[in-house]
């Protein structure tokens, strides 16, 4: 093979290579589009005996290659939901944790604790002090995981 | 004049950051807590979530800053002997 051919294979080898990696990692994430189970553990009083997940996979494995800033905004809004305290029919993206739904600090620190759980990496307090809807927490994660969109 | 009688002086402001620093340790070190199995881990889990959460609710509403500041003491004390009791535990 010519010297151009080959570095042409290698060339288109190595975005295989690296796209398959990057749709198995969000297929990995894909794979639990709603709420883990892990994070109901950390919610006292609610769903005291194990629940099986009634919600079925939405996405289909084709459409589920990418980690989207609206995939992560449904998440979180999942781990928002399942907190004892929050108002499911009154959460929105833009709702204020302490304003608009009346929680207090250390439901907060419940809430960050679960997002944590939920995409798997620590949130520092410094951080998670300025992060009080679920909007803001969506955009750290996303530039966390340096989601484009 | 009434939103500066009821700002928080900065002495106030650290003190409940350290309370809420002290109550993210504690979670975080629940998730160290390890059953037999999966099932059994997460149920520990939530019995001392809920345990924390009802000992810092328990105190919440205390006004005097020499008790706030004890409880601080004795609660980040307790936390290290937790920490050193559930690492032994896990093995």
């Amino acid at each position: 093979m010519g010297r151009r051919a080959t570095h042409r294979m290698e060339f288109l080898s190595k975005n295989i290579l690296q796209s398959q990696a990057r749709s198995a990692s969000s297929l990995f994430v894909m794979g639990n589009p709603v709420v883990s189970k892990d994070c109901r553990s950390l919610f006292p009083k609610k769903n005291l005996l194990p629940v099986e997940s009634n919600v079925q996979q939405v996405r289909s494995f084709a459409k589920a290659a990418q980690l989207t800033l609206e995939t992560i905004r449904e998440q979180v809004l999942g781990v928002c939901k399942q907190h004892e305290k929050v108002d499911a029919g009154r959460l929105t993206l833009n709702s204020h944790f302490l304003n608009d739904l009346g929680l207090d600090s250390l439901d907060h620190i419940e809430i960050i604790m679960a997002i944590e759980d939920e995409f798997g990496f620590e949130i520092p307090d410094v951080e998670s002090d300025r992060l009080l809807t679920p909007a803001d927490i969506a955009k750290y994660v996303g530039d966390k995981k340096n989601v484009g969109d | 004049m009434s939103k500066l009688k009821n700002a928080m002086s900065l002495k106030q402001f650290m003190i409940r950051q350290e309370v809420l620093q002290m109550y993210r340790s504690y979670l975080r070190l629940g998730r160290l807590i390890q059953g037999s199995d999966e099932e059994s881990s997460k149920k520990l889990q939530l019995e001392w979530n809920t345990w924390v959460r009802s000992e810092f609710d328990l105190r919440k509403n205390e006004k005097n800053e020499d008790v706030i500041r004890n409880m601080l003491v004795i609660g980040k004390r307790q936390l290290g002997e937790l920490n050193r009791s559930i690492r032994i535990s896990n093995g």
